[in-house]
C-alpha cells in the first residue's frame, strides 16, 4: 500500500514539475522574434535568446508522452512598449471538439475588469468631474446605503484601495440566466454587504465596491458603464474583440466566441483535466467588477496602453504617471496604486489578476522599463504552465535589496480571520471556517520563515534570501496583523470558543438523533413514561436536526459551482428554516426549564431536561451568533 | 453512585484475573504500536482505538465466565440498571484514557519525527501545510476513536442483550475480528474511492469534499474532531440505554 502511494505521489509530483516547466501541445505556436535581437535583456536579466529557448523547451514538452492530458489552453504575450516579444498559444479551448486556442479565442478577464473602472475614474478626475477625496455619497442617490456601520465618509480613493470597509457579499454575483440580469443600480442595492471596518483602516478586496465605483462613473458621465468603457477605452485603443456587458451583448463576436470555450479543471483522482462544467457560462451581474471578456491580443493592447508614452487613455501624461505613484504602502514598498496591485521583482510591476468560474487571466507591466506580460487560460487551477513566466520576465527580488540577517523572527500567536470574508449575514460562519492559525508563519528550517524587516514590513525568507515582502498592519486595539494580496489577516479573539460553539451546533443535532432513537426504543418496549412537554421536546429534537441539515445545504450550495453559487432565493428559504428552528428550540428549552423547576422530576428525567436545555441553548446561540437566520444579507 | 463505584471496582480487580485475554490484548497493541514508534509514523496509532474497542467488552464479559456467570449478580445487592451503568461507565473510562494516550502519542510523534508518506501525499498533492496535515491526523484518529467506541458499545449491548447466548470471544475469534476490521477498512476506502470516481457521483463528491474540507480546516480540524468524538460518546450512551432496556427484559 505504501509502495503504491509513493509511486502515485512520485507520478503526481513529476507531472506537476513537468507541467510547471512545460506542457504545451504540438499545436502550440511561438512567434519568437528574430534572433538578431537576442542580445537584449529582459528586466529579469536573461537574454532574449535564453527566453526564446525556454519557450521552445516548453513547446517541446507539451503533450509529453505519459502526460498527454495534463493541460488546458493557455495564451500569453510578452511585450516591451508597442513591440510584441513573444506570443504563445497552446492547447485547445474545447478538447472534445478540437477547437484550438488561437487569435479568435476569447477568455474571461475576471477582475482585470476592475482596472477599467479605475481608468474611468481617473479619466473623470482628470476632467475635474470627480474628486477622489470626497465622500462618494455626493455622487449617489440619497439613502443609497442601508448597511453602513460608520459615519466616516467613504472616498473614491478608499474604494480604489479596497479600504472602504466592506466585507464580501453574502450572495453570488453570478447568474446562469442572462434574462435575470437587472440594472447595475438594482443589483448594487440588492447585494450591499455589511461594512465591517472603519473606512481607510483595513484592506478588504471588494467586488461590490468596484462595481459601485462603476455605477458612480455612470452617474457622473450620464451614460451606462458599458457605453462609457466602449467610448473611452475600447475605441481609443482599437479593442474590437472585447465585451464588458454582463451577457457580452455589447460585442457579437465575443458573444459567439465565448460559447465555444469550455473550462477545465484538474481531477486529482483521474490525473487529468476534465470539463465537468462545460462552457460554465455564468454572467456577472455586478459586471464592472469582472465581466470583461476578450482575446489575448486585446488584453495585450490594453496593457500596452499603460506603458505608452503617448498616454492614449488619458489627456495628460501626469495622470498616467500618477496612476503608479502608490496609494497604499507596506513600509516603503508600494502595495497598491489607484487600484493596481504592485509586485516586487528586479523592478516594481503593476497589474491585476482575474478569476472567474471558467478562466484565469493575468496582466502585469512595468511603466519604467515598459515590459509587460499578459496571460489567459480556461482553468482556474494554479498548477499551470506559465506560473513562472512573470519571474522570467521581471526577475526576482535582488539579494542586495533586502537582508534579513540579524532580523527578529515574526512569531504571531493565535488565530486570524481574513478581512475579505463575510462578516455579517447568513454566511458569517465562513469567515471563521476560513480562519488561519499562527503556525502558517512557522518554519522548521533555520534559513526559512517570516522575519521583521521593520515595524511595517515582514519578509518571507527562503534559503536565506528574501523572496517576498508583506505588510504588517496595526489596529486601533493594539493588535497587529498581516497584509496579503487583497486581504488582511486580522487577529481574532476567542477563536477556539467560537469554533467550539460551531461544533456544539452539530453535536446538538447528533445528540438529538440519539435521543429520538432512544425514545423510540423506550416506546417500542412499553417503557416510555409520560413527562411534561414530551411533544414539544420531540419537536425540539427535530428542529435541531433540521437546522444542521439546512446549514450543510447552505454550505453545499455555496461550494457548488453548478448552481453559480448561493443565491437569494435559496438564502431566503434557508434563513426562514433557521428562524423556525430557532423558535422551536427556544420554546423547547423553556418547556424543559419549566419541567425541571416546576415538576421536580426524578434524577433521570432531570438529566434529560438539563441535556435538552443545553442542546437547545447551544443551537439557538449558534444560529444567532453566526447569523444563520439573516437571509436578508446583513 | 456508591453501588456503581463498587461494581466498577470489582470489575477492575477481576480484569486482572483474566490474564490470558489481557496478554493477547497487549500483544496486539504492541504489534501496532512498536513499529509505529520505531518508524516515526504518526498515523499508525489510528487503529489502536478500534483494537481497544474490540477487547474491552471481551475482557469485561469474560469475567462472567470466570466468576460464576450471571449467578454472581443474583447474590450481591445490585440491580440491573446499576450493572449496565457500571459496565458502560468503566469501559468508557478505559476507552477515553486509551484515546487520550493515542492522541498524545500521535502529537509527540508528529513533533519529533518527519511526517509519514500520508503527510507527504497531503502536502504534495493537496498543497496542505504542516498544520493542515496535523488536522487530517486529528480527524482520522478521532474517526477511528468513534469507530472504536461504537464497536465497544455495540458489543457491550450484545453481551447484555444475549447473555449466555452471546458467543464466547476466544483469542482466535478476536484476532479474526481485528483482521476483518482491517480488511473492511481497506474495502471501504477502495469503495469510497471508486464511488467518488464515478462520473455520476462526481458532483456529490466535489460538494462533499468542499464542505468537509471547509469544516475540517480551522484549528487543526477541531470542529470535525470534536463532532466525531461526540458521536462516539453518543453511540455509547445510546447503546447503553438500549442495553439497559434489553437487559431489563431478559430472563436470567
Amino acid at each position: 500500500m505504501k509502495g503504491i502511494i509513493k509511486k502515485c505521489t512520485a507520478l503526481l509530483c513529476s507531472a506537476c514539475m513537468v507541467f510547471s516547466a512545460s506542457a504545451m501541445s504540438a499545436n502550440a505556436k511561438d512567434d519568437a522574434k528574430d534572433s538578431t535581437k537576442d542580445e537584449r535583456r529582459l528586466p529579469s536579466g536573461i537574454t532574449y535568446e535564453s527566453f526564446y529557448k525556454h519557450i521552445e523547451e516548453d513547446v517541446s514538452e507539451y503533450g509529453k508522452e505519459g502526460f498527454p492530458d495534463m493541460y488546458c489552453s493557455v495564451e500569453a504575450i510578452v511585450f516591451c512598449g508597442d513591440e510584441i516579444i513573444s506570443t504563445v498559444r497552446a492547447g485547445e479551448i474545447d478538447r472534445e471538439n478540437h477547437i484550438p486556442a488561437d487569435e479568435n479565442a476569447v477568455y474571461e478577464w475576471g477582475s482585470i475588469t476592475k482596472t477599467m473602472v479605475w481608468v474611468s475614474v481617473m479619466q473623470l478626475w482628470e476632467q475635474g468631474k470627480l474628486d477622489l477625496e470626497e465622500d462618494i455619497r455626493t455622487y449617489l442617490p440619497d439613502d443609497f446605503f442601508q448597511h453602513l456601520s460608520y459615519d466616516e465618509p467613504i472616498t473614491m480613493l478608499n474604494i480604489m484601495n479596497h479600504t472602504a470597509g466592506w466585507g464580501e457579499t453574502t450572495y453570488t454575483l453570478e447568474t446562469a440566466d442572462a434574462s435575470s440580469i437587472r440594472s447595475l443600480e438594482e443589483e448594487l442595492r440588492d447585494t450591499e454587504p455589511h461594512q465591517a471596518f472603519r473606512p481607510g483602516e483595513v484592506v478588504a478586496y471588494s467586488n461590490w465596491g468596484a462595481s459601485l465605483a462603476g455605477y458612480i462613473v455612470e452617474r457622473i458621465s450620464g451614460m451606462s458603464f458599458v457605453d462609457y468603457v466602449h467610448k473611452n477605452i475600447f475605441e481609443p485603443l482599437g479593442m474590437e474583440h472585447t465585451a464588458i456587458a454582463a451577457d457580452h451583448s455589447d460585442n457579437e463576436f465575443v458573444m459567439e466566441q465565448r460559447k465555444l470555450l469550455k473550462t477545465y479543471e484538474f481531477d486529482i483522482m483521474k490525473g487529468e483535466y476534465s470539463s465537468p462544467l462545460g462552457n460554465a457560462l455564468y454572467y456577472i451581474t455586478l459586471y464592472p467588477c469582472g465581466a470583461a471578456t476578450g482575446t489575448i491580443d486585446d488584453l495585450a493592447t490594453y496593457a500596452q496602453a499603460f506603458v505608452d508614452d503617448s498616454h492614449p487613455l488619458f489627456k495628460n501624461k501626469e495622470t498616467q504617471e500618477k496612476l503608479f505613484t502608490g496609494t497604499v504602502f507596506n513600509g516603503d514598498n508600494i502595495y497598491s496604486s489607484y487600484g493596481f496591485f504592485a509586485s516586487e521583482y528586479y523592478v516594481t510591476a503593476f497589474g491585476h489578476g482575474g478569476d472567474t468560474v471558467a478562466c484565469h487571466a493575468y496582466m502585469e507591466f512595468d511603466p519604467v522599463t515598459k515590459y509587460g506580460y499578459v496571460e489567459v487560460k480556461n482553468s482556474d487551477d494554479m498548477v499551470m504552465l506559465f506560473d513562472i513566466m512573470p519571474k522570467r520576465v521581471f526577475g526576482g527580488i535582488p539579494k542586495e535589496r533586502y537582508s534579513a540577517e540579524g532580523a527578529e523572527k515574526y512569531e504571531p500567536k493565535g488565530y486570524f480571520i481574513q478581512s475579505r470574508s463575510q462578516h455579517s449575514g447568513i454566511l458569517k460562519s465562513l469567515s471563521y471556517l476560513t480562519g488561519i492559525s499562527a503556525d502558517m508563519f512557522e518554519s522548521k528550517k533555520l534559513d526559512e520563515g517570516y522575519y521583521h524587516l521593520d515595524d511595517n514590513t515582514i519578509a518571507y525568507v527562503d534559503e536565506g534570501r528574501v523572496v517576498e515582502t508583506l505588510g504588517k498592519t496595526h489596529y486601533s486595539d493594539g493588535s497587529s496583523g498581516v497584509r496579503l494580496l487583497g486581504s488582511e489577516l486580522i487577529p481574532e479573539k476567542l477563536y477556539i470558543p467560537k469554533i467550539l460553539l460551531f461544533a456544539g451546533f452539530f453535536i446538538s443535532a447528533f445528540a438529538a438523533v440519539f435521543v429520538l432513537l432512544i425514545k423510540l426504543k423506550f416506546r417500542r418496549n412499553g417503557m416510555m413514561k409520560p413527562y411534561t412537554g414530551r411533544a414539544v421536546l420531540t419537536f425540539g429534537e427535530f428542529a435541531k436536526i433540521i437546522a444542521v441539515f439546512d446549514y450543510v445545504t447552505m454550505l453545499a450550495l455555496c461550494m457548488s459551482l453548478e448552481s453559480a453559487g448561493f443565491d437569494k432565493r435559496a438564502g431566503t428559504v434557508c434563513g426562514c428554516i433557521q428562524i423556525v428552528c430557532a423558535l422551536i428550540c427556544t420554546v423547547s428549552a423553556i418547556v424543559s426549564a419549566y419541567g425541571l423547576i416546576a415538576k421536580k422530576p426524578e434524577t433521570f428525567r432531570k438529566i434529560c431536561y438539563i441535556g435538552d436545555i443545553t442542546g437547545n441553548v447551544i443551537t439557538v446561540w449558534a444560529i444567532l451568533f453566526f447569523e444563520m437566520y439573516k437571509f436578508w444579507g446583513c | 453512585m456508591k453501588l456503581i463505584k463498587s461494581l466498577m471496582r470489582s470489575d477492575i480487580i477481576s480484569m486482572g484475573v483474566s490474564k490470558k485475554k489481557l496478554a493477547v490484548f497487549l500483544f496486539i497493541i504492541g504489534i501496532n504500536f512498536l513499529p509505529g514508534l520505531l518508524m516515526e509514523e504518526p498515523i499508525l496509532v489510528i487503529y489502536l482505538p478500534v483494537v481497544a474497542g474490540l477487547f474491552v467488552p471481551v475482557m469485561l464479559f469474560d469475567l462472567n465466565n470466570n466468576n460464576g456467570g450471571e449467578n454472581f449478580f443474583s447474590v450481591i445487592p445490585t440491580d440491573r440498571k446499576s450493572r449496565v451503568i457500571a459496565r458502560f461507565l468503566l469501559s468508557t473510562i478505559i476507552m477515553t484514557v486509551f484515546i487520550v494516550l493515542c492522541f498524545i502519542i500521535m502529537y509527540i510523534k508528529n513533533m519529533i519525527g518527519n511526517t509519514d508518506v500520508f503527510g507527504d501525499v497531503y502536502k504534495t498533492v493537496f498543497g496542505i501545510n504542516e498544520g493542515g496535515v496535523l488536522g487530517i491526523y486529528n480527524i482520522m484518529l478521532s474517526f477511528m476513536s468513534a469507530v472504536g467506541m461504537t464497536v465497544m458499545s455495540v458489543m457491550m449491548k450484545h453481551y447484555f442483550s444475549k447473555g449466555p447466548k452471546a458467543k464466547k470471544a476466544g483469542v482466535l475469534r478476536i484476532i479474526l475480528y481485528i483482521i476483518a476490521a482491517y480488511v473492511c477498512l481497506m474495502l471501504v476506502s477502495a469503495a469510497v474511492t471508486a464511488f467518488f470516481s464515478l462520473e455520476i457521483f462526481s458532483l456529490a463528491s466535489e460538494i462533499f469534499m468542499a464542505v468537509f474540507s471547509t469544516l475540517a480546516g480551522p484549528a487543526y480540524g477541531l470542529i470535525v474532531t470534536v463532532i466525531l468524538l461526540a458521536f462516539g460518546y453518543g453511540m455509547i450512551i445510546y447503546n447503553g440505554m438500549s442495553a439497559y432496556i434489553d437487559y431489563e427484559k431478559r430472563e436470567l
